[in-house]
């Protein structure tokens, strides 16, 4: 692929050419013919990149869905065909790549057609101020502080020449062929010198229909001859490019350089800006110029010539491009006439605020720079080439001849920008018939000013003052420039105030903070009120930021290190991605057809560029933030500014930078006392280079500050005061006191140790209370104290207490003489029967029982023996008297016992009584359980029953039931568990002393008979004829008798005994 | 001769178990025990001769006769309740100790309100005169045994006054009765005296050719 710039063959992949980094489209031929179509912008490619809003007109809108035959119609209703090409990439508002003066052209057309005369709708169109952020201001057509300046000569000047001419073609033909090779949207604006002149032959045709009004010119339709018509209207392209050249070619030292006036006397048909313009619009429009655009004019200004070099060195221009360039300065001037005319009108001072509309358009797009920094960046007038002012002069035609225009009006610096502005000029036909209608309003306006010059007069007067205005802007510039410029130097009274306010922000001020924007302005751009939130847009575009700086603002030791690594490191790696990462602005337009030109920037220096720490937070913005890479002149650090090299950033500024680019952190030895570190805390912190040490930056910074004390140096010496040192740790306290030679211990578990803590006194010394007063107690504690005491003492002896009891027991003698007693008696009683005489009553009646057995008799009698041989003296007669009675009367015993020994006594019983028939039941088991089951026996019903089973024959059939028992219980159970259940009569055989517990039962009838003691048993005897029995009741009576006694005796005894005692007692 | 021995053995145990009238003494112990002891053989040989031979003999001949099998129950609380003597597994015992206690306590329960409170209570017999007074000497005698009253400023708990008052009636009644149990047990014990004293008197004699008048 053959580059349309330069000619050199590239790869077919290519999408920049490797020589001079100019654009290759796809689409693009490779013919080195005829122009055919400007280079597509990037926002031709990427439409949907930007947001249009919906006050931007269809035509500037991308519409990739109508295609290029839509743009085109759109084209024959507002815009000229170069301009559709150039609007159909958002790049017209996009800062990172921008149209080149298209918006700039744009905002000039409209800022005359609103006309100064009306306020409200002379400000920009809906759809252009829709693109002002909201809440902004009137746009800064209300500078009324100009108004009683001289007007500054509008496009009345030139505009009105054309209106004269009545050979005006429809449109040039140049401009045709433009137009038609903007369909392809290929054909780069470098191929313009092959076949340009025709061109300009009708550049006049079209110019003059200008003044027709409403009536769009015709395009030509053969785009061959695009320069036809404008060399027909007597427009000599060469001259006119030769009248350029000088323009393009004021940076070379030496050269001569005509003056404004001079050139515009030149070029009588197509006005120098128009010129420009055409040149620019033919120009490429590289992203990367914007950067440089978006500098501000004052910022060109004192650039000076290193505004130059600095584009020289960085990209090539065409010698097209240059005389293009000029015509930047047209464009500029529309927008510029348009201003300066609100001004004019309102009579109001100017702020010193940047305008609305130009902060919107001019500065921080780069669209709109391209038109206005066409004028801004003008060849510098420094003191090293004064000769170089003058050049300028032609790009200005409108200025007033004979008055130097300023500096930042220039459009020479800007040439491709300024061709796209020129082609915008050329091709914008509604766009014109607008202006023309300015113009007349402007016209108008001027009359009105100046009463009694009417027409042409006024226009001459308008001029003039503008020329005066245009002095007076040239006289401020500066000395350098005054003197590279002394037609301007005299008149630098002319200046208006708002350039010259646009020119006290220039970097000789050397605050750029200074400037304000618009509040409107501020908001789109960076906060600058504060340096740390202004500064990463400088950081983020570090680039941008440097194509500003001045290379004589400062020794290479100002130069940050950072910036130094960077120059050093990565921009020079930037180089070998060059052709991908990006180029720089003027890469794509460095071509072996602007030698001239490439020479003259190419020699220039990096000496004179804006310092980064004076430029403005919002000019980050304004430069295009597309180029990431450093400028060339930057890869190169030798190139750094002496200014910057070697220095560092502000902390605050590092902080902003990218971290690959941020600076190493403040050495320690030059924080203050209480910024440095803790020891450790700052081990991964970069080490301090020599440079940082040696700069002097910090070291004057720091100079300014106050020296740092030690913490507490202030303080004097004191004291401790004891109860500060009572809370010292006590290892402490045993550190200080374990002396060095410490004896090692003796005694305890830690002998033989050294160094062992001692006891500490406290603990060891004895604890002595002190009692600060006598307790107060009471009467009562008192009392309760002694009866404590009391009871402790009383509670031993009431034990020896027990001991006297056990001395207090009966005297065993007196129980042998009690038995001597008894037995006496018992023997007496059996020994002398006739002692006393006894009749013994049975306790209970015996007839009961006698009628019982008596009742069943031949029949069976349930006989039990639950007696022990204890009682065995008593009971034992009284079971032979039944036993024996049972067997008079001829019943069965069947016999039983719940005692072993009484089933033994019962055998015995039974055995002894003769003729008795007898069963033994046996031992009866369970008590109570047993005694039940016996009971279901003895009521059963039918004989030999399954209840009856385990019991001999005849126990269910037992007519009584005998109970011979010495035991209340056995007596208690047979009541309550057979006698309660069965229907078997009972007979109890008990001893005396069971009578009491047996006499209930047979009062309720429980018991059908009891037989109670010797006494019922001598009398059943007697009753039944038993005389085998004997019963002696005198020793019984006599020993009852004597126990009666005893009783008796006993209890006066010791009833008076007990009452001695308790005498005793009490009287103890 | 073997009658005199058992006699004459029988004779030095009732002297030392009277010995007791002289005091505790270990000859009276001594008697005690062995009093005990041959009773508690005593019973063990009638409970081993007249319960448990027998029921082993009708288990061993026919183990599973249906009307053997009910006796398997007494025969298993029967082994358990030797397992008390065997530390580790004493607890097993319990059951058989809680079957006996328990049922024994029921079964004495009902034969106690079936057998003595109800009939005592409602068996006045013909005398309502007898049956009140029954009645009132049964309430104050438990009134004696009631010892809720209400506590003092000085913290002792002080009956009622209507309460102590009959509490004195039940007192009265209760030293009645253990009177005429006292005196009926004084005769008891006084006839078993001359009882063994005429016994061993009329043994001597008649070793000696002689007799009581």
């Amino acid at each position: 692929m053959i580059c349309p710039n330069c000619g050199q063959q590239n790869p077919p992949d290519s999408k920049f050419c490797n020589n001079c980094g100019a654009r290759l489209t796809s689409g693009e031929k490779t013919g080195a013919g005829a122009p055919e179509s400007f280079p597509q912008p990037h926002g031709a490619d990427e439409p949907d990149a930007l947001d249009w809003g919906e006050d931007v007109p269809d035509w500037l809108k991308p519409d990739d869905a109508e295609g290029d035959e839509q743009v085109i119609s759109h084209v024959g209703e507002d815009l000229p065909t170069w301009l559709l090409d150039e609007g159909t990439g958002p790049a017209l508002f996009e800062d990172e790549r921008p149209t080149g003066g298209r918006e700039s052209r744009i905002d000039s057309g409209e800022e005359d057609e609103a006309g100064p005369g009306d306020q409200d709708k002379q400000g920009l169109p809906e759809w252009l101020r829709g693109l002002a952020p909201k809440g902004t201001g009137p746009l800064p057509s209300s500078r009324a502080g100009q108004a009683d300046e001289t007007p500054t000569p509008s496009l009345d000047d030139w505009l009105a020449g054309l209106d004269e001419s009545e050979e005006a073609p429809p449109a040039p033909s140049w401009l045709s062929g433009v137009e038609a090779e903007d369909e392809d949207a290929t054909g780069p604006v470098d191929s313009w010198p092959d076949e340009p002149q025709g061109g300009f032959e009708s550049a006049d045709d079209w110019l003059s229909d200008l003044d027709v009004g409403d009536d769009v010119p015709p395009l030509p339709e053969t785009p061959e001859e695009p320069w036809a018509g404008l060399e027909q209207s007597g427009f000599s392209v060469d001259e006119w490019l030769a009248e350029l050249e000088p323009a393009e070619q004021q940076p070379e030292p030496g050269a001569p350089e005509p003056s404004a006036a001079e050139d515009a006397e030149e070029e009588p048909g197509v006005p120098d800006w128009l010129a420009a313009d055409v040149e620019a619009g033919a120009s490429t429009k590289e992203p990367q110029l914007d950067a440089l655009e978006a500098i501000p004019d004052w910022l060109a200004d004192l650039e000076g010539e290193g505004g130059r070099e600095e584009i020289a060195g960085h990209g090539e221009i065409t010698g097209e491009d240059e005389g293009l360039v000029g015509a930047a300065g047209g464009a500029g001037d529309d927008w510029l006439s348009s201003l300066e005319d609100d001004w004019r009108e309102e009579g109001v001072e100017a702020d010193e605020e940047l305008p609305a509309w130009l902060k919107e358009a001019g500065l921080p797009s780069e669209p709109g720079t391209s038109g206005t920094d066409a004028g801004v960046e003008s060849p510098p007038a420094g003191p090293e080439e004064p000769e170089e002012a003058p050049a300028e002069a032609p790009a200005l035609d409108w200025w007033p001849a004979g008055e130097e225009a300023p500096d930042w009006l220039m459009v020479t610096e800007e040439p491709e920008e300024a061709g796209e502005t020129a082609q915008t000029g050329d091709e914008d036909a509604d766009w014109l018939r607008e202006l023309d209608a300015a113009i007349g309003q402007l016209e108008a306006a001027s009359q009105d000013v100046l009463p009694g010059v009417p027409g042409e007069a006024a226009e001459q007067e308008l001029a003039s003052e503008e020329d005066d205005l245009e002095t007076r802007d040239t006289a401020e510039e500066g000395p350098g420039e005054g003197e590279a410029e002394p037609e301007a130097g005299g008149a630098a009274g002319a200046v208006p105030d708002w350039l010259a306010e646009l020119e006290a922000t220039s970097p000789d001020a050397g605050d750029m903070a200074e400037v304000e924007l618009s509040g409107w302005l501020q908001e789109a751009t960076p906060d600058e009120s504060s340096p740390e939130e202004a500064v990463p847009a400088e950081a983020e575009e570090p680039e941008q930021m440097f194509e500003a700086i001045p290379a004589e603002g400062g020794a290479e030791e100002d130069l940050p290190d950072w910036l130094v690594e960077v120059t050093a490191s990565e921009l020079a790696a930037s180089d070998e991605v060059e052709g991908e990462a990006g180029r720089w602005p003027f890469d794509g337009e460095t071509t072996g057809e602007g030698p001239e030109v490439t020479e003259i920037l190419g020699g220039e220096s990096d000496d004179e560029i804006v310092g980064a720490d004076e430029l403005p937070d919002w000019l980050g913005d304004v430069v295009g933030a597309e180029a990431e890479e450093l400028p060339a002149y930057l890869e190169d650090e030798e190139a750094v500014p002496d200014v910057l090299a070697g220095q560092r950033l502000p902390g605050w500024l590092e902080d902003s930078l990218p971290d690959e680019e941020r600076a190493e952190p403040t050495p320690l030895e030059e924080l203050p006392p209480w910024l440095v570190p803790p020891v450790g805390a700052g081990a991964g912190q970069p080490e301090t280079t020599p440079e940082m040490v040696e700069s002097g930056e910090w070291a004057d910074v720091l100079g300014e500050l106050a020296e740092s004390q030690e913490i507490g140096a202030e303080l004097s010496a004191a004291e401790i005061p004891e109860w500060l040192e009572a809370l010292r740790p006590q290892e402490e306290l045993q550190d200080r006191k374990l002396p060095a030679d410490a004896e090692p211990v003796t005694e305890g578990p830690l002998a033989g140790l050294r160094g062992a803590v001692t006891v500490m006194p406290v603990v060891a010394a004895p604890r002595s209370a002190e009692y600060t007063g006598e307790p107060e107690v009471s009467q009562e504690q008192q009392e309760q104290a002694e009866l404590l005491r009391q009871l402790v003492r009383q509670e031993p002896q009431e034990a020896t207490r027990v001991v006297a009891r056990e001395r207090a027991r009966p005297s065993p003698w007196l129980r042998v003489l009690l038995t001597v007693l008894l037995f006496t008696a018992v023997l007496a009683g059996l020994f002398l029967p006739d002692l006393v005489a006894v009749e013994t009553t049975p306790v209970m009646p015996i007839a009961p029982a006698a009628e019982v057995l008596q009742a069943g008799s031949g029949r069976p009698v349930l006989v039990v023996f639950d007696y022990t041989p204890a009682f065995a003296g008593i009971l034992n007669d009284q079971a032979s008297v039944l036993l024996q009675t049972l067997a008079a009367q001829g019943s069965p015993v069947v016999y039983a016992s719940q005692s072993a020994a009484g089933l033994g006594l019962g055998t015995t019983a039974v055995e002894g009584v003769e003729g008795l028939q007898t069963q033994r039941l046996g031992y009866i088991a369970g008590e109570t359980v047993g005694l039940r089951r016996i009971a279901r026996c003895l009521g059963a019903e039918s004989p030999g029953a399954a209840a009856c089973e385990s019991y001999p024959p005849g126990t269910g059939e037992a007519a009584a039931i005998l109970l011979l028992t010495a035991e209340r219980d056995s007596l208690i159970d047979w009541i309550e568990q057979v006698e309660a259940v069965s229907e078997t009569p009972l007979v109890a055989g008990v001893t005396e002393a069971l009578a009491p517990v047996a006499a209930p039962y047979y009062a309720t009838g429980q018991l059908d008979g009891v037989l109670a003691g010797q006494a019922a048993t001598a009398a059943l005897a007697e009753a039944s004829g038993i005389e085998d029995v004997r019963l002696s009741p005198q020793p019984l009576a006599l020993a009852a008798w004597l126990a009666a006694a005893l009783l008796l005796v006993g209890n006066i005894v010791y009833f008076f005994i007990g009452l001695v005692g308790a005498r005793r007692t009490r009287k103890a | 001769m073997n009658e005199t021995i058992a006699v004459l053995i029988g004779f030095v145990l009732t002297l030392l178990i009277y010995s007791y009238l002289v005091g505790d003494n270990p000859l009276y112990r001594l008697a005690v025990h062995l009093l005990v002891g041959v009773s508690a053989a005593y019973a063990a040989v009638i409970a081993v001769r007249e319960l448990v031979w027998p029921l082993a003999q009708r288990l061993l001949a026919d183990p599973t006769a249906p009307d053997n099998l009910p006796w398997l129950v007494p025969l298993i609380f029967a082994l358990l309740l030797l397992l008390s003597l065997i530390r580790p597994v004493a607890w097993l015992s319990n059951s058989s100790v809680g079957a006996l206690v328990g049922v024994g306590a029921a079964v004495a329960l009902v034969g106690a309100i079936t057998g003595t409170l109800i009939p005592q209570a409602i068996g006045g017999g013909d005398d309502a005169v007898i049956a009140a007074v029954v009645a009132v000497l049964t309430v104050l005698t438990l009134l004696y045994f009631q010892f809720t009253g209400r506590r003092n400023a000085d913290g002792v708990v002080v009956l009622p006054g209507w309460q102590r008052l009959l509490a004195s009636g039940g007192r009265l009644v209760l030293t009645i009765a253990l009177a005429a149990l006292f005196s009926g047990l004084l005769i008891t014990s006084l006839g078993l005296l001359v009882e063994r004293v005429r016994f061993y008197l009329s043994w001597a004699l008649d070793l000696a050719g002689g007799s009581l008048p």
